[in-house]
């Protein structure tokens, strides 16, 4: 069976394709390039000259995300839309990798092995379950939460359910089951070992939060790690952190809230146990001097370089400061790092900042993948970039562009129900409230030039930022030296220190 | 897969589609098929009964698709599909030329014109055209290539719709006048850092084109995947490429769709007002060329120097898009390869633990189809093992025949395709483009499904017979260069 993933693939095509010739000049002429007489020629039509005039603009539409509580307190969320006979469901769970305790990779693996048989049915009689309904099922841990889903018509809408219902609250976790998978995820983990992205978001995130913080591990674990992943391990971290209180059913498609209650309460209202729960994460002590990690990749044809340190957790009230004040560093295509570097400098592709509000405080990472000759230059770019917007400030023309893009990319997250779901679990995960968006939008609005600056101040602090390089080490050791950035340390493709 | 930058996904069991629709009187159409949903998708507000088993399918769930097409003098033909739920509408073109039309020695171009329709026409300089898009709220905006079709599209803000006719009209009529050689050799250099991407740095990638490239003669239009061959393109002169453009890219060769949330009237005086004065040129005609068969089992074995792990692929050449055996081989597919307790995934992921990952498809093309098994092998076991583990599984099949439950969960999963991806509005006008060019109905959607709720345990048996025997598979086997050795001493110490 085919499905239409061409899709991505093709509109990479197209942005690769227009990245590399943005150098040439429009050079129209008024020739035509065929020559010979048998030539399809349009009329001259001068008019078309003219970019047509756009009507006004439609008014922006957020869906709205309903809710209900079973009586054993579980969340229902339910965004209503009869257009199509399709239900998209979600159980999310407020337990993932951050739960994982000594054990990295933990959450990973036993959100993995849940749909590996539950109640009396197998392996195989849970795939056949839902597929004798057209659907199936997808377990997978995140940082800070999981989720159990699964789409299916609207006419399979009460099985779909049941299954789902039977997968969160009776998971077998049989041994042989868990082993398999955990095969699976060895091989897959040590095919990311000696990976330059895998290997330099590791090094990044035990640097910025410390090795032990549940940050700063790597969400999956490693090899090592999971080798002594125990089953009994996995079933226990269910049974502790998934239950009724700390989880909800999130369905988007062709239902009402009344319908919705009563299918949950079907299904999900026996649901006991569970539902510990875990502290948010500390904030890492703040750090004194710039480190920069060199990771050495020989023959890279170019460097990686990320900036980051912690920032703020969500509901903080910066973050609509916060947010223009990212937009306008290195959050949109005309931000001051990516026209510095990208379209001044031409050094990168393409230049970013970013910042994730998490339970705990959570990073603020920005970069550039940059030309290996150009690496020392960049980063010292980079930190001149910084310098300038902590002590010189945002302008009215920037703050308003800012704002702009902001508001505009959130349409785009409720296009469609898939993404409606992915909202409201991510809302409920983090504990925001579901018009969160809509409050962020109004107070994006109201941000200042006074507001960004002072933003500016708190999240740009030279000296807790960890710099990672990932690059070819022996082209660019002398011109980081040169630059003198901060005190370098080496490590190798996997990680490990060494001089 | 065998991919140039688009993928070839030519049948697409269900490019999704749905409806919603349109209401108002349809003037003016030479073909109006109405809207509205079947009535048993309207009426599924009953949950089924806890544990019922499915017994007899449950009425279908594939809403009818409301559509208006018409034919404009110049040949070009027109579908309006409304859906009002979003304030954004689809522009969406396709144009009936793929790597099927590409003659030996100037391969390539249909993909080559993917990237030369986004560099400016006439009226729209440079790359304005993408940045137009863009700054228009416009997403997604792409193009892709395809064996036996080309398409362009952008979803844009209800009020951007004429900005969305215009690009479209410029390079459909003025695309030439604005082309350089200066132009021509970028995008060659694009093309050639695309192959890079997608074939070479992707783990298999040269591998898979090897396999690809052994069951197809050099002369089939196929052979060269949909990028082409680098020479050709580097052979191509604005004048072989002018003439593709012209025989192919005027509008008796393409179908323009709308999708979305637009007043028809209006759409209508538009699209007359931006595509109208383009001149009428003949309808290119297709080849028919007789679809090439495998006359013994062939072998690659290839040394891969990007995926870590070996890679096991076995590929038959099988029916055409739509042409009997098509469906079944989807179904057989599904049997296979979909889902855990599938065929396949429970032989080779579960009993033997000899794979990674398993899939199986039937890929669609007009002229014929490629049935392919790809199965990412584990460290340490021998690739012929796996080899033999899915041969066993099919040789299996004549003793214990595919089951009609097994039919009947195919089938509920593409019925399930089919209706989830009308979702998308800009994968929609696909979903009606693709059936007006294979079937000569955008609407034919619902007939699909019962064409293959038809399909019998019987059918599917004897498509396997028929189309997957031994003697005519091809056999693809990637070894990483370092594990190498290891991988072929090591014993498969699962391997039953």
């Amino acid at each position: 069976m085919n499905q239409a993933f061409f899709v991505g693939s093709a509109r990479r095509a197209v942005l690769g394709a227009l990245a590399l010739v943005a150098a040439v000049a429009g050079c129209a002429t008024s020739k035509d390039a065929r020559g010979g007489d048998d030539v399809r020629t349009a009329p001259q039509e001068p008019w078309r000259a003219a970019r047509p005039t756009p009507g006004p603009a439609p008014e922006l539409k957020l869906p709205t995300f309903q809710k209900a509580e079973l009586k054993n307190g579980m969340v229902v969320i339910l965004v209503e839309d009869h257009a199509l006979p399709t239900i998209h469901a979600a159980v999310v769970v407020k337990a993932g990798a951050v739960n994982d305790g000594k054990e990295a990779g933990l959450a990973s693996l036993a959100y993995d092995v849940l749909d590996e048989g539950a109640g009396s049915l197998n392996a195989a009689g849970l795939a056949n379950a839902f597929a004798d309904i057209g659907s199936d099922v997808e377990a997978s841990a995140g940082q800070e939460s999981g989720a159990v889903e699964a789409d299916f018509l609207k006419k399979y809408v009460d099985k779909g359910l049941e299954l789902l219902a039977l997968v969160v609250q009776k998971p077998t976790f049989a041994t042989a089951d868990f082993e398999r998978v955990k095969k699976l995820h060895i091989d897959a983990l040590k095919a990311k070992e000696g990976d330059p992205d895998s290997v330099s978001l590791q090094v990044m995130f035990a640097e910025v939060f410390g090795a032990d913080h549940a940050y700063g591990r790597p969400y999956d674990g490693n090899a090592s790690t999971v080798e002594k992943l125990k089953q009994a391990a996995a079933k226990k971290f269910w049974a502790d952190f998934a239950g009724p209180k700390s989880a909800a059913l999130v369905l988007a498609g062709d239902l009402t809230l009344d319908e919705a209650k009563i299918l949950a309460e079907k299904h999900f209202g026996k649901w006991k146990g569970g539902g510990k729960t875990q502290k948010a994460p500390a904030s890492p002590k703040a750090k004194t001097a710039v480190k920069i990690y060199v990771i050495d990749f020989a023959g890279a044809p170019q460097t990686q370089i990320r900036v980051a340190r912690p920032l703020v957790a969500v509901g903080d009230p910066d973050e609509p400061a916060l947010t223009v004040m990212n937009q306008i560093l290195g959050g949109m295509f005309s931000s001051r790092l990516n026209l510095k570097l990208r379209e001044e400098k031409q050094w990168t592709y393409g230049a970013f900042s970013t910042f994730e509000p998490r339970t705990g405080a959570g990073p603020f990472v920005l970069g550039a993948d940059v030309q290996t000759p150009s690496t020392g230059d960049a980063l010292k770019e980079i930190f001149d970039q910084l310098d300038t917007l902590k002590t010189g400030g945002v302008t009215e023309a920037e703050l308003a562009l800012g704002k702009q893009n902001f508001v505009k990319s959130i349409p785009g997250l409720f296009s469609l129900p898939p993404l409606q779901v992915d909202v409201a679990t991510e809302l409920f995960a983090l504990g925001l409230p579901l018009d969160h968006y809509v409050g962020q939008l109004a107070a994006v609005n109201a941000v200042t030039v006074d507001a960004v600056n002072k933003a500016a101040q708190r999240a740009i602090v030279k000296e807790d930022f960890v710099v990672v390089l990932v690059g070819d080490r022996t082209a660019i050791e002398s011109g980081l030296k040169d630059k003198n950035l901060g005190e370098l340390m080496f490590l190798n493709k996997d990680g490990t220190p060494t001089k | 897969m065998v991919t140039a930058s688009s993928g070839r996904v030519g049948s697409l069991v269900s490019p999704p589609e749905r409806v919603v629709v349109i209401g108002q009187g349809l003037v003016a159409a030479v073909f109006v098929c109405l809207l509205g949903w079947g009535g048993e998708a309207r009426a599924a507000g009953e949950p089924t009964p806890a544990g019922a088993v499915v017994a007899s399918p449950p009425p279908s769930s594939v809403p009818v698709l409301g559509f208006e097409k018409y034919t404009l003098d110049n040949g070009l033909e027109v579908i309006l599909h409304q859906d009002h739920r979003q304030p954004y509408t689809t522009v969406n073109v396709w144009y009936h030329v793929g790597a099927y039309e590409e003659e030996a020695g100037k391969t390539g171009f249909a993909h080559l014109f993917e990237h030369l329709m986004f560099q400016g026409s006439a009226h729209v300089e440079g790359d304005k055209h993408f940045k137009l898009l863009e700054e228009a709220g416009g997403a997604p905006i792409n193009g892709s290539t395809d064996f036996d079709r080309t398409n362009y599209y952008e979803t844009l803000p209800r009020n951007e719709l004429e900005l969305g006719l215009w690009l479209e009209a410029d390079r459909m009529g003025w695309l030439m006048e604005s082309m350089t050689q200066a132009k021509l050799d970028e995008q060659r250099g694009v093309v050639k850092n695309e192959r890079r991407q997608s074939t070479e740095a992707v783990p298999y990638g040269i591998a898979e084109e090897k396999l690809w490239q052994a069951v197809f003669p050099k002369t089939h239009p196929y052979y060269g995947s949909i990028i082409g061959s680098l020479q050709d393109l580097d052979a191509a002169s604005l004048k072989d490429v002018g003439a593709f453009y012209d025989r192919y890219y005027a509008p008796s060769n393409a179908t323009l769709c709308l999708v979305g949330d637009f007043d028809p009237a209006a759409a209508k005086a538009l699209i007359e007002k931006y595509f109208k004065t383009l001149p009428k040129w003949p309808k290119p005609t297709k080849r028919n060329l007789t679809p090439p068969t495998l006359a013994a089992e062939v072998r690659i074995d290839h040394e891969e120097t990007v995926g870590t792990v070996p890679l096991v692929e076995l590929l038959w050449l099988t029916p055409g898009l739509g042409k009997p055996g098509d469906k079944e081989l989807d179904v057989l597919a599904a049997v296979l390869g979909d889902g855990i307790a599938s065929k396949l995934q429970e032989a080779l992921l579960v009993q033997t633990e000899q794979a990674q990952e398993v899939s199986v498809s039937q890929n669609s093309m007009a002229n014929v189809s490629a049935f392919i098994i790809r199965v990412v092998v584990r460290p340490g076991i021998v690739p012929d093992d796996v080899v033999n583990t899915i041969q066993s599984q099919l040789d299996y099949l004549n003793d214990v025949p595919v089951q009609p439950e097994e039919v009947a969960r195919a089938v509920a999963q593409i019925e399930t395709h089919q209706v989830f991806g009308l979702e998308m509005g800009f994968v929609r006008a696909d979903v009606l483009q693709h059936h007006n060019q294979f079937d000569g109905d955008p609407g034919a959607l619902q007939k699909e499904l019962e064409a293959y709720r038809a399909i019998t345990a019987d059918g599917v048996m004897a498509a396997l017979k028929t189309h997957l025997p031994k003697e005519r598979r091809a056999i693809l086997i990637a070894r990483p260069k370092a594990a190498t050795s290891s991988s072929t001493s090591a014993p498969a110490k699962e391997n039953k």
